[in-house]
């Protein structure tokens, strides 16, 4: 299948949402450019209007688990992941190894499953990000810039923290 | 004595696990001066000199053999922790500090089952840990149990029957009946009219539940679904500036919503 390639901006963000919350597990939507006719959706209604505006799809969903041990697949992860599957097929499941998430880490945070060209959830073996990125990211999760992140819970929490993040996209494309 | 020699001897007690609190002290005064010369050891042998402190201090307290037992979890050392603890229970069976330390250690091995077993053994005793049943609760949301889940959240509601948070919480572990997360979401806005979580709650629930099978409830779920969409609007509006809502579609979302629950009407 096509390789997979994560953006700085996604990967930074996934790194330090998972490093945010130590004792919690973790999860959210990674967004990718359209390159087909947008379907209608139902699901993920929050981003839905969003995504079309800008020409997005789901391109995949990240889960960390809440044990530092417990890095796998687990059924939740499978049954999300399967949602997303069925309006986007080329959405993968990356899901996060807790030990992975600190500076000195060589390689990618997360281990990525596709469910392509099979009918479970396969590991793709592929480096999904430059070392450019990835010493970029070091750098912000060791400055512990996930304090400025806000992810959908804190928007909950008040409305007017924004999601997208934009002070933070801004910094990390200064520092790369 | 040379400060080497006090390190060395230090290294050796701890090797062997020799508690000798007097010793330590003796030779940490020792080995002060040359703290900076000793690299990384130098927290392991203040942890060392701490706990000796601490050990002639207070002897035999339960505070200390808290902070042990503290100190051995953290470098996972379990059967030692687990002592500490059962040293504690021994003086004291209704310490409530040492059985949750002993639950949270079996969280920490990730022995969910386990975990969940001690922790309604100590909830028969101590039934007002609000905390123990919001844990309680998680334990069984891990392992999916959601019909146990919701039994810990009833049991929060009846002794707080004000508090927003619960109502809310029960509300999203009740997927299979919309009906009655519908009403528990509605609790939760009116007890809170700021709980966004309670009020998109609301607003989905009442949405599924007028464009899904039962046509019946059909007219009074859109007026509900259509409050909470006012309610979530109005909130937007107020929090959020012009560029984010319109950068972020959040409004037409809303009205699209709307507009779903009565396909008929046209202006």
């Amino acid at each position: 299948m096509a390789d997979i390639s994560v953006s700085i901006q996604a990967y930074a963000k996934l790194l330090l949402h998972a490093a945010k919350y130590p004792h919690c597990a973790v999860n959210g939507i990674l967004l990718a450019e359209d390159s087909k006719n947008v379907k209608e959706k139902k699901q993920i209604k929050f981003i839905d209007s969003y995504c079309k505006s800008k020409g997005y799809v789901i391109g995949g969903y990240y889960q960390a688990n809440e044990h530092l041990q417990d890095n796998d697949l687990n059924p939740i992860a499978r049954h999300i992941g399967k949602k997303i599957h069925d309006y986007y097929p080329d959405a993968c499941i990356f899901m996060i190894d807790n030990n992975r998430v600190n500076p000195e880490s060589t390689r990618d945070v997360y281990k990525v499953f596709s469910m392509k060209d099979s009918a479970d959830w396969k590991e793709v073996k592929n480096d999904t990000i430059d070392e450019d990125t990835r010493q970029t990211s070091a750098v912000l999760l060791e400055q512990e810039q996930f304090r400025y992140l806000t992810d959908f819970d804190n928007h909950l929490d008040n409305v007017a923290n924004d999601w997208r993040n934009t002070q933070l996209n801004e910094l990390i494309s200064k520092c790369s | 004595m040379s400060w080497e020699e006090a390190r060395d001897a230090l290294r050796k007690m701890r090797e062997d696990q020799v508690r000798d609190g007097q010793r330590v002290i003796r030779l940490w005064k020792r080995l002060a001066n040359y703290a900076h010369k000793l690299g990384d050891e130098v927290w392991t042998v203040q942890e060392q000199e701490c706990v000796a402190a601490l050990d002639l201090k207070f002897p035999e307290s339960m505070r200390v053999m808290r902070l042990k037992g503290m100190y051995f979890e953290a470098k996972e050392n379990y059967t030692k922790a687990s002592e500490m603890y059962d040293r504690i229970l021994e003086g004291d069976n209704t310490n409530m500090f040492a059985t949750k330390r002993q639950i949270a250690m079996l969280k920490e091995r990730n022995k969910v089952h386990e975990a969940i077993e001690k922790l309604n053994k100590y909830l028969e005793t101590f039934m007002t840990d609000f905390d123990g049943w919001q844990e309680l609760c998680d334990l069984y949301l891990q392992i999916q149990d959601y019909s146990k889940a919701a039994f810990c959240m009833e049991e929060l509601i009846m002794s707080n029957p004000h508090n927003h948070l619960y109502h809310q919480k029960f509300a999203e572990g009740g997927f299979e009946n919309l009906e009655i997360a519908r009403s528990y979401f509605a609790q939760a806005c009116k007890l809170n009219p700021n709980n966004m979580r309670a009020q998109f709650g609301l607003l989905l629930t009442c949405s599924n539940l007028a464009t899904g099978y039962s046509k019946t409830k059909t007219s009074s779920n859109s007026k509900y679904a259509v409050w909470a969409a006012e309610q979530v609007m109005d909130k937007y509006q107020a929090s959020q500036s012009k560029e984010q809502l319109k950068e972020t579609k959040v409004l037409e979302l809303i009205r699209k919503m709307q507009d779903n629950l009565f396909p008929q009407s046209q202006t």
